[in-house]
């Protein structure tokens, strides 16, 4: 089965080409006229999304060696994500689909990253834990089956992307700042300071990290920062904070992996590209757990990802009807929804 | 020659299609059904007049102002359609297809709102002469008092009408039915084939609100 996915929630354009889970093309275009204002602007995102998109499909198609007409089914993102970007990606998809004749398959954005570690052949065990780490999301799902999770955590205010970038912009350093810090800290000390841990009362695998940007904010201010500033400072102070959040991931997955009784762990999401997150649940092959994590292409976000689970979605579909005919009237969405993940 | 008709720059989204001028459907989207329905809505009406969408000659897209959410809604479908239909394009003035209801040879100025809370418009002056109609100002936005100063007739889509005050309702063309406004793109659109003003879909771009400020 030949599948073309669109993905549009943010500020990535993608397109991808698979044959069932075999990726034939992932084509990913990053908007960086977002980097002059240290964030997404969701007007922009979604002009340049609007201007992109068709040259990236057939980009995607080209690189793939397939045509229009052997596509069999259209996957796109509908949601959550920025709406006016989301709306794009959706209505292109649905009108390509309408025009071919073909299915059309309304993808959840969390379930893709949830998914995946699970491109390219490579065997889904369950259940497992899967955390996703991302600019826009940080959630804790147990996965008992393909499309059989359940949110067990979250984060109460600032997604541990979201800390990242926000900590970079104070540090001086670029948008977007996952991959500044995760550079300078390699040179870094990360037990220069000891920025504080959120424990999040209500529900133990829920995550907050508001906190420790603000912290970080109070304590360049205590240090006088700016007049202080040299790259060895900026490292020590990166690698700190990263620290600090990569343990608050780590631990909340661990606790919940424990609890559970899951020995797999799949961690996915933009903020998985992280070395330090890596290396911390590396280590716990050791103790026999089974460790999942995306190839670099596949971490941030991507088309090959909607296309691998716009297809689980459609084999395990019991009514595939609905895919052409209901899901044209597929709403796109902002915001997850919890209840119904 | 089958060309699909879009236009989603308003809260009311409308479709149509003709087939060698006859129109084989015209729907106007309820409130309910917003622009992101649109799709839905054309497997529908192509599925009750039993035409394959792959049949789609040309696409012609009310190219705004108006609903920036819904421009480009309506331009992401036409882009879609077009890839695979490999169709020609026409972009086609809101603010035209507006004037171009008014029958007569009077001046008039065609409005669509740009920020209502504050009486801002976008708007354009016309005459129409031998039903052939001519744009006799720049496009721009501006002031809601300032543009009818002159006391100029106006035409406006009705479900705008309420962003106008009381005072100036008089000046207002009403007297047009909710079908003629695709009439006149579909109208508007037939000129711009015979003189072959094509564009090309993958470098439009709808009508954004820095077109319409004075360049200084």
């Amino acid at each position: 089965m030949i599948i073309l996915a669109v993905e549009t929630s943010c500020d990535e354009t993608s397109a991808s080409v698979l044959e069932n889970d075999k990726v034939l093309s992932n084509i990913i275009s990053s908007q960086i006229s977002h980097n002059l204002f240290g964030g997404v602007v969701p007007d922009l995102a979604s002009r340049e999304h609007l201007s992109n998109i068709s040259s990236i499909v057939n980009k995607s198609l080209i690189e793939s060696s397939k045509q229009l007409k052997d596509i069999y089914v259209i996957a796109a993102t509908c949601e959550p994500g920025l709406i006016g970007s989301l709306l794009i990606g959706m209505n292109y998809s649905k009108a390509l689909a309408f025009s071919l004749s073909v299915p059309f398959i309304p993808v959840n954005h969390i379930q893709a990253h949830l998914y995946s570690n699970f491109l390219n052949g490579q065997q889904a065990d369950f259940p497992f834990i899967g955390l996703i780490v991302s600019g826009g999301h940080t959630l804790l799902i147990l996965v008992e089956n393909f499309f059989r999770h359940r949110i067990i955590g979250y984060t109460l205010d600032d997604a541990a992307g979201e800390a990242f970038d926000k900590t970079a912009k104070l540090l001086g350093l670029g948008y977007p700042g996952g991959h500044h810090i995760d550079r300078l800290s390699k040179t870094g000390n990360s037990k220069f300071h000891k920025f504080p841990l959120t424990i999040v009362k209500d529900n133990k695998y829920n995550f907050s990290f508001s906190g420790i940007k603000t912290s970080v904010l109070y304590y360049l201010r205590k240090i006088n920062f700016e007049n202080k500033k040299s790259d060895a400072l900026v490292s020590d102070i990166a690698a700190s904070f990263q620290e600090a959040v990569t343990e608050s991931l780590f631990y909340n997955t661990l606790k919940a992996a424990e609890e559970y009784g899951v020995k797999i762990i799949s961690v996915s999401g933009g903020v998985s590209a992280n070395s330090r997150l890596k290396e911390k649940f590396e280590k716990l092959k050791a103790s026999g757990y089974k460790i999942y994590f995306p190839k670099p292409e596949y971490a941030s976000d991507n088309a090959a990802m909607i296309g691998l689970t716009g297809y689980l979605k459609y084999i395990h579909s019991k009514d595939k009807n609905e895919f052409s005919s209901d899901s044209f009237n597929h709403l796109a969405k902002p915001r997850l929804d919890y209840e119904n993940f | 020659m089958n060309i699909l008709y879009l236009d989603t720059s308003s809260r009311i989204s409308e479709i149509a299609l003709t087939q060698n001028s006859k129109i084989l459907f015209h729907r106007i989207l309820n409130d309910s059904e917003g622009a992101d329905q649109l799709v839905h809505q054309l497997r529908l009406s192509f599925s009750e007049i039993n035409l394959k969408p792959d049949e789609i000659n040309n696409i012609s897209l009310s190219s705004g102002p108006g609903s920036y959410t819904g421009l480009r809604i309506g331009l992401a479908i036409a882009k879609g359609i077009s890839l695979v239909c490999r169709s020609g394009f026409i972009g086609v003035p809101s603010l035209d297809i507006l004037a171009n209801v008014y029958p007569s040879a009077e001046n008039i100025i065609s409005l669509i709102p740009s920020n209502p809370k504050k009486s801002e418009f976008y708007f354009a002056k016309y005459i129409k002469n031998n039903s052939v109609l001519r744009r006799i100002s720049e496009y721009a936005s501006g002031n809601l008092i300032d543009i009818l100063k002159n006391d100029s007739s106006f035409i406006i889509k009705k479900e705008y009408l309420h962003h106008i005050p009381e005072s100036e309702r008089l000046k207002f063309y009403s007297d047009f039915p909710e079908n003629d406004v695709m009439k006149s793109q579909i109208e508007l659109t037939s000129i711009s084939i015979s003189e072959n003003n094509f564009s090309d879909i993958e470098y439009f771009r709808p009508e954004y609100v820095e077109n319409y400020v004075p360049k200084n």
